[in-house]
């Protein structure tokens, strides 16, 4: 990688924790009545701060992003609500059960980004109110490198929407 | 896990495609209730329609994980889904025979199966 390029990187990753920090900081200011959804176990290396190597990210600072992106996930997968969607209600909601949490948190980062990539397919198709062989067959392929709970895991909001008639599945067997 | 996951045992999967087949009549078709799916594979298959499914599958990779699934569509093409992980559940699952009939309900996240029954008998073989 260029130097040009390191800096950039290390520039974008400081800048996006300290705009974290901020957030957080503004948000749970005494001045502040919005309601803050903060995860239930905080990343525990992201206060900190996130420092730069010549080499690139530490060991630490790529934990400490990891940390981040997997709270994002586990807030999404409790709170995001289908972007036209009816929001389903509360008590039916499938919360992340520990051990897919657990088996997030292995997951490498390409791993991560394969869940999201999985999760946006299934959230658009929530969006517009139908799934589709041919949407199956692109999840199967995106989340192929998923352990299978996690593919599953992925799957479940589409699955659920069918099942309560929010969402036409148009195909051939199953819709996973 | 590596992308060439190995499915070695896809082994339970009984399905009933629909085949129209005129004069069946509707015992065994499958069915949505308030809580119940159901249907028998032969009442699926020899539907008036073209539309009604049932099924379960199970699936055992190679890293030791196991999980199955029921799924039906009815006469309307309405599906129904659940994912299981349970061992007695899988057993379940792959009890299936040609003349059996399948019956599950979804649990309140909307996607696991809480009961799934499989019955095989006679009376289940054919009209």
């Amino acid at each position: 990688m260029a130097a040009a390029t390191k800096i950039a990187v290390v520039a974008s990753v400081i800048g996006l924790a300290a705009g974290i920090g901020i957030g957080v900081h503004v948000a749970q200011g005494k001045g502040s009545s919005a309601p803050v959804s903060v995860p239930s176990k905080p990343p525990a290396r992201a206060e900190g701060g996130l420092a730069a190597t010549q080499q690139g990210l530490s060991a630490q600072d790529r934990e400490a992003l990891r940390d981040l992106i997997r709270s994002e996930i586990a807030s999404l997968k409790v709170d995001a609500p289908p972007t036209t969607q009816p929001r389903v209600p509360a008590e039916q909601a499938a919360a992340p059960t520990p051990d897919v949490a657990d088996d997030v948190a292995q997951l490498s980062d390409q791993q991560l980004q394969t869940f999201d990539a999985g999760r946006s397919l299934v959230d658009a198709a929530l969006a517009r109110r139908t799934w589709t062989a041919a949407d199956r067959e692109q999840l199967h392929a995106r989340v192929a490198s998923l352990p299978p709970r996690l593919q599953i895991d992925v799957a479940r909001p589409i699955v659920a929407a069918i099942n309560r008639d929010q969402v036409r599945f148009d195909g051939d067997g199953p819709p996973f | 896990m590596k992308k060439s996951i190995m499915v070695l045992g896809a082994l339970a999967t009984l399905s009933a495609a629909g085949v129209a087949m005129a004069g069946g009549t509707s015992f065994g078709q499958v069915s949505f209730g308030t809580t119940v799916t159901s249907g028998t594979l032969v009442g699926a298959r020899n539907a008036s329609d073209s539309t009604q499914f049932i099924q379960c599958n199970t699936y055992a990779y190679d890293s030791g994980n196991e999980y199955g699934s029921c799924y039906a569509k009815n006469s309307t093409g309405s599906s129904r889904q659940c994912f299981a992980a349970n061992a007695e559940q899988l057993a379940v699952m792959r009890s299936i025979s040609s003349s059996a009939y399948i019956a599950f309900t979804i649990a309140a996240d909307g996607s696991t199966c809480e009961q799934v029954s499989i019955s095989n008998g006679s009376n289940r073989a054919q009209y």
